[in-house]
């Protein structure tokens, strides 16, 4: 009954509905059955010719109508109907991210809702929102409280005011629904950008890192920003993308892990691998000779050459290059899979309205059964008046 | 003055009593000094026979003779009223308001209040019922005896068939030899265009009887009240009429309507101006409007 704006409470009572057919019945036997009677003065009557199917509904048709309507009234108000309604579509609801300063929000409103556009109630993002006059809740879980406010009626219709477009995603389904309006305060491009690869170095890095990184922020190449671990138990693959590895000696097995996890790791050849690897070459440049080998779901980049070397370093196009090589591994695969999502393709489920429990229920026993009775009543005058015709006669005769 | 219901008119098995029950009920207050009983002359006697009264029987003759006498005096009549009643078929009409009542039973209360009326002017009638079924006559007489002949010769008839045609017509007009005045009871529904019940009343006005109508309608007959289907049964004509009531109403009431002010203009042109009664109205008034109408006769 989804298509229905309304559910029943005894739909069993809807079998009713086959009791239509009873004056329709009643009508047409009546029909079929004319009345006989002896009339002297037939003499002026003229039989006049008419279709058969057109005399099939020529009389009380009024009458019918009002019966079947009765009767399929009665019906629907002994199934108890309760009518769906929605959330008053008039309201505007702002939903704010816990983590957004007051003046923030006061500059959003001036900004963007200063003309008559206003929001009818503001409240803070969480999963049972609150109103944004009380205290400031904790950060929530922006993918929980999203999932867990799209079957909402109340909110289905909301504005939401995120700290920034661009949010971490969580491990689940993220469902939402689709007629939340999105607002954002920071744009993308003024942090990080979410699409660059996240570079880690561990150890001291060879001495041309720095200025290719320098070099990598004035070109149009994406933004990467390096962090320095320490420990090679912080490598790891859900916050790193790359990770540039200085430390001759065999591979720990801890960076072993962040490269089946899904991380690439760097290296030169003074790294060993502890078990047998099958590196296969790549020759991208003659002359130069790179390795790579793949272990679980990421890979293994290393350079044949000592990358202190001076002729790994000494060249114009080093940065470009080694973006090339870096990237060419599955990077644009990785970029694809980055758990984030932005608030202009909504990643998950959209839940549709259908799926939503309505905000409010509303029985209409009483105005049904006011129609009821008002049709009642007409039925009763229109089908007694035509009866009275004689009776009226009758009694005004005795009176005299 | 407590009219006579119609169910009583209906149901009534006692017309003689009734009629002059609704009679006298028209007369109170009227003053008249007429005799009961036998005449003021004698004139003869005459063997009893049924519908005499009692009372008029000369027990003295009885006593001597063994018989039953009756003696009947000589009595001055300014009128023979000679009452034609159509007992066609179309007679036995019922109310549709009181399906005991007929146009009939109707007329036959009508007709003896009528008579007892004329007896009390000291009047002649006679009744002439006509149908192609049969023609009754009773002849003219007076006094209560002849009234009460009269109350069972009308519970005696029956309606049925039709208006009869011109040939068994040419028997009755020797009924109409001595001057009379004629009232013609009729509904008046005439089979064929030409009217053979006006002809009649046309034919003898033209005679130098004068004829007056008075009409039995039933109340449905002015009004057409039904709805929805229906299968008409005319009782002077086979086969039956299947109609939509609502659709013929109009045309029904106006072609009603229109033949009745063609009958009506017919009498008014001979003087007669004619009466229509619908059965339900109570009988002293219709008859009160009759006599009023034709206040020669009253």
């Amino acid at each position: 009954m989804q298509w229905l704006p309304a559910s029943l409470q005894s739909p069993l009572w809807l079998w009713l509905l086959g009791a239509l057919a009873i004056p329709l019945l009643i009508h047409l036997l009546r029909r079929s059955n004319p009345r006989e009677i002896t009339f002297a003065a037939a003499h002026w009557l003229r039989q006049k010719p008419q279709q058969n199917w057109k005399r099939l509904f020529l009389r009380d048709k009024l009458l019918l109508l009002l019966r079947l309507l009765l009767i399929a009234l009665l019906a629907l108000l002994l199934a108890q109907p309760l009518l769906n309604r929605d959330a008053q579509p008039e309201k505007s609801i702002l939903l704010v991210d816990p983590r957004m300063e007051r003046a923030e929000l006061r500059e959003f409103l001036d900004r963007n809702f200063s003309g008559d556009e206003t929001f009818t109630e503001i409240f803070w993002l969480q999963a049972r929102p609150s109103p944004i006059a009380e205290q400031r809740p904790p950060a929530p879980d922006l993918w929980q409280t999203l999932s867990a406010l799209a079957d909402q009626a109340a909110f289905r219709r909301a504005h939401i005011l995120l700290r920034s477009d661009n949010n971490p995603s969580g491990r689940g389904l993220f469902k939402f629904s689709p007629h939340w309006q999105w607002h954002a305060v920071q744009q993308s491009g003024s942090g990080d950008d979410p699409n660059a690869p996240r570079i880690a170095l561990l150890g001291d890095g060879p001495a041309w890192l720095e200025p290719v990184m320098r070099q990598w922020r004035n070109t149009a190449q994406p933004q990467l920003a390096l962090q320095q671990l320490t420990t090679t138990a912080a490598a790891d693959a859900e916050s790193l993308d790359w990770l540039i590895y200085d430390t001759p000696g065999p591979l720990p097995e801890s960076l072993h892990d962040f490269i089946r996890d899904g991380g690439l790791l760097i290296t030169d050849q003074r790294v060993q691998p502890a078990a047998a690897v099958d590196f296969v070459a790549l020759e991208t440049e003659p002359g130069e000779i790179l390795q790579a080998a793949a272990i679980g779901r990421g890979s293994w980049l290393r350079y044949r050459h000592d990358w202190h070397g001076e002729q790994f370093f000494r060249r114009a196009d080093l940065p470009r290059r080694l973006w090339q090589q870096w990237s060419a591994q599955d990077w644009a695969l990785q970029s694809r899979s980055r758990a984030n999502w932005s608030i202009d393709a909504p990643p998950g489920i959209a839940v549709p309205d259908t799926d939503v429990p309505p905000a409010a229920r509303a029985t209409i026993e009483r105005p049904l059964l006011v129609a009821l009775l008002l049709l009642l009543a007409l039925e009763r005058l229109l089908a007694l008046s035509g009866a009275m015709r004689f009776d009226a006669r009758k009694i005004g005769e005795q009176r005299d | 003055m407590k009219l006579i219901d119609p169910l009583t008119l209906a149901s009534t098995r006692d017309l003689a009593w009734l009629s002059r029950h609704i009679a006298e009920g028209m007369l109170l207050g009227v003053q008249h000094s007429q005799r009961r009983g036998a005449g003021i002359e004698f004139q003869q006697y005459r063997s009893y026979e049924p519908g005499d009264s009692i009372r008029h029987i000369d027990w003295k003759l009885f006593a001597r003779s063994d018989r039953y006498y009756v003696r009947e005096a000589e009595q001055e009549s300014q009128m023979h009223v000679c009452i034609v009643l159509d007992t066609s078929a179309s007679m036995a009409q019922p109310s549709f308001a009181y399906p005991e009542l007929t146009k009939l039973q109707y007329a036959r209360c009508w007709i003896a209040s009528l008579c007892w009326l004329l007896h009390n002017q000291g009047d002649r009638f006679s009744l002439l019922a006509l149908s192609d079924s049969g023609i009754r006559y009773l002849p003219e007489g007076q006094g209560e005896g002849h009234h009460r002949r009269l109350a069972l010769e009308l519970e005696g008839l029956e309606a049925a068939g039709h208006w009869p045609g011109e040939s068994r017509l040419a028997s009755v007009w020797q009924y109409f030899e001595q001057p009379c005045q004629v009232v013609l009871v009729s509904d008046f529904f005439e089979r064929h265009d030409n009217g053979e019940i006006s002809a009649f009343a046309a034919r003898l006005h033209a005679a130098g009887r004068p004829c007056l109508p008075l009409q039995l309608l039933v109340e449905a007959e002015e009004t057409f009240p039904f709805d929805g289907e229906l299968k008409i049964r005319n009782p002077e004509a086979t086969g039956i009429l299947e109609v939509g009531a609502q659709q013929q109403r109009g045309d029904y009431l106006r072609a009603f309507a229109a033949a009745q002010r063609q009958l009506a203009a017919r009498f008014a042109g001979q003087e007669c101006p004619l009466t229509s009664v619908a059965i339900e109205q109570p009988l002293e008034q219709s008859l009160r409007r009759f006599i009023d109408a034709h206040a020669r006769v009253g």
